[in-house]
């Protein structure tokens, strides 16, 4: 590499540095683009119907209907009939959606907001002496015992 | 409740450049520039005018283009980071913040605004874009061809995110876009924040404080302002990056250094994220570049050591994995000292970072005091024993870390791989390998990675945490700089004029 009026001349090992800097920048970034695996969008448009949500949203969206019961609690507990992580997951969603409450992962709480991915027994497991506030049909329910606030 | 976002975006926008302005000053205003890491200055008789008696000019002088570009760099993050302190004081001190607070967010501004003019200085807004002048020319099409093509691809990467994933990646909604709900929604206990049953209540609340204020100003709730908070930081640190290398490198290898960093499909895939890991690479970016300014003779300005110690602080208020960085930093510093019997120096330039880094610690440890108070039994010190002794805790580590050389996307051994190969083709410049401020940013890195393996041994496993995940936001904590490490080694046609420019012309 010489010097110039510009610094220095570029010689064949810069081309080639270049050439595989910029064919694999460009690789990395197609790789990143099918990460979100673009296809879904194109095929949502092609049906004139929309992208489906992530999980989280979706959760935020079926537990709006126990919210209004809730607007004066500070704690609640929480139960599933699903595997331990993604019960655990589910755990967290609820207590995203429903900060500021606190969600606790028990059923020693006053209220406890349910989620039944198949119709839950009657009355579910767990859940003797309380009482069905509000059942949102899609696997939320929410339970309180009565005689407490 | 305001409704004016655009309102607090622009506060946002004059704190940080008020603030960057301040301390990131001019090389030539100090007027003690010596000569720069690649070879003698273009006009020396401008840098020496003390010594050759010239009339000191009361105002400072125009900045270099390339650093005009630096600061505006560094606005938007500078910015962030100190009002989110400002809103997280008043939330602390009066309550939920209403009217009252812009009124008091605005008398900030004026302060600062008086401390700007008073310090002499005129805003420069008038920015051009200079194309490179390399040969061929094949090159100086290709090369903006494509950094706007890779950001066509960004901007697309984070539209499909943030429409799959509104609320952002898993650890938004555990634990960033949550503290800030905390902040918003509620009126008194907002410190139930802390409480052990959320997920990671030891966080500190940078993400949780912006997000939160700037949802004042909208009036209400709204998805945008975090996903915009992210696309502004890893924008942010793309820029910076770039403008930092086209100041020390010319305008051709910021632009090569800008388009590199684009290789990095882990990062890409995060921008939507919502995490507070987008503000961590942009302030660790900042933090390591201001040192490496000054340890390569750029500029011998000991306000930017104070700058980086703002950085430095506005790490620990983002995030528990700061600590990891400055921790490796710190070590290698003592090291440095120790070998080179340069303590003096040292001393005296750790005095100036400790300025800038004491204030947001600050707001650090008083999160703490609040969080030791509402948590008391958080702390697991049995627990952590344990699994530092862990043999199968080890097997898992390695087992993650293994794993990174076989996934494929988002990967993130083949960016590293890349930059690798690239520097072995294009080879060293010349005395690259013994510069000082290169020697010891690597080992910084180094030294983070090796850190880092330590707390992957003692932090609790979380499964919807996986190793992996922890291993991206490692990755793309010093990502930026090593593209940046790489390209300042590099054998390319470079050159020094841009950043001579401010010396060079009249004040």
């Amino acid at each position: 590499m010489e010097s110039n009026s510009q610094g220095v001349k570029p010689d064949w090992r810069t081309h080639l540095a270049l050439v595989v800097l910029y064919a694999g920048v460009l690789a990395g970034l197609i790789l990143g683009l099918y990460h979100f695996e673009p296809e879904i969008f194109v095929l949502a448009r092609q049906r004139g119907g929309s992208v489906p949500r992530d999980e989280v949203s979706r959760t935020e969206r079926a537990i709006r209907c126990v919210k209004e019961f809730l607007v004066d609690q500070e704690q609640i507990g929480f139960t599933s009939d699903l595997s331990p992580v993604a019960h655990l997951s589910l755990y967290r969603q609820v207590q995203y959606s429903l900060a500021p409450i606190l969600v606790a992962d028990s059923l020693d709480e006053t209220y406890i907001v349910a989620f039944y991915s198949s119709a839950p027994p009657q009355p579910p497991q767990n859940m003797e002496g309380y009482r069905l506030v509000q059942d949102c049909e899609s696997g939320v329910m929410l339970f309180h015992k009565p005689g407490n606030p | 409740m305001i409704t004016l976002p655009l309102v607090g975006l622009l506060l946002t926008l004059i704190h940080g450049y008020l603030l960057v302005a301040l301390l990131v000053r001019d090389p030539a205003a100090p007027r003690r520039i010596q000569t720069g890491i690649h070879g003698e200055p273009d006009h020396p008789e401008d840098l020496l005018s003390d010594e050759t008696g010239a009339e000191p000019s009361r105002t400072q002088p125009k900045p270099a283009l390339s650093l005009r570009w630096v600061r505006l760099a560094l606005t938007f993050g500078i910015g962030y980071g100190s009002t989110s302190m400002i809103y997280f004081a008043w939330r602390g001190i009066f309550g939920p913040p209403d009217f009252t607070y812009v009124l008091f967010e605005l008398a900030v501004t004026i302060f600062l605004l008086a401390l700007y003019l008073r310090a002499g200085f005129t805003p420069h807004f008038r920015l051009s874009l200079k194309l490179p002048g390399f040969q061929p020319r094949l090159w100086s099409v290709l090369l903006p061809a494509g950094l706007l093509l890779g950001l066509v691809g960004l901007l697309a990467a984070y539209q499909m995110g943030i429409h799959l994933y509104e609320n952002g990646v898993t650890d938004a909604w555990t634990t960033w876009n949550l503290s800030a709900r905390y902040m918003f929604r509620t009126r008194a206990a907002w410190v139930n924040l802390f409480s052990p049953l959320n997920t990671d209540p030891a966080e500190p609340l940078l993400f949780g404080s912006s997000v939160a204020r700037m949802w004042i100003f909208q009036g209400r709730e709204a998805q945008w302002a975090p996903q915009f908070f992210g696309l502004v930081f890893a924008l942010s640190s793309l820029w910076l990056v770039s403008a930092a290398a086209s100041l020390l490198r010319g305008y051709w290898v910021g632009w090569l250094t800008g388009f590199a960093m684009l290789g990095a499909s882990a990062w890409v895939v995060l921008i939507h994220g919502q995490t507070a890991s987008l503000p961590l690479m942009f302030f660790t970016l900042a933090c390591a570049l201001a040192f490496y300014l000054y340890d390569s003779h750029t500029s011998r300005d000991e306000l930017l050591l104070v700058f980086a110690g703002i950085s430095a602080g506005l790490m620990t208020w983002t995030s528990n994995a700061a600590w990891i960085f400055l921790l490796a930093f710190l070590l290698v510093r003592l090291v440095w000292i120790s070998r080179h019997n340069n303590v003096a120096k040292e001393v005296l330039a750790w005095q100036f970072f400790l300025l800038g880094f004491l204030p947001p610690l600050m707001f650090t440890l008083t999160f703490r005091l609040v969080f030791i108070a509402a948590a008391p039994n958080y702390t697991d010190i049995a627990g952590f024993l344990d699994r530092l002794f862990s043999l199968e805790q080890l097997e898992q580590v390695l087992r993650g870390l293994g794993s990174q050389f076989v996934t494929l996307s988002p990967n993130h051994m083949v960016p590293v791989a890349l930059l690798v190969i690239f520097l072995l083709i294009a080879g060293r410049q010349p005395g690259a390998a013994a510069r000082k401020a290169d020697r010891l940013l690597w080992r910084v890195i180094l030294v983070s990675f090796l850190v880092s393996l330590l707390v992957f041994q003692t932090a609790p496993s979380d499964p919807l945490m996986p190793l992996s995940t922890l291993f991206t936001r490692l990755f793309i904590q010093l990502w930026p700089l090593m593209v940046f490490l790489v390209m300042m080694q590099a054998r390319l046609p470079g050159i020094a004029e841009e950043r001579m420019e401010a010396a060079s012309r009249p004040s």
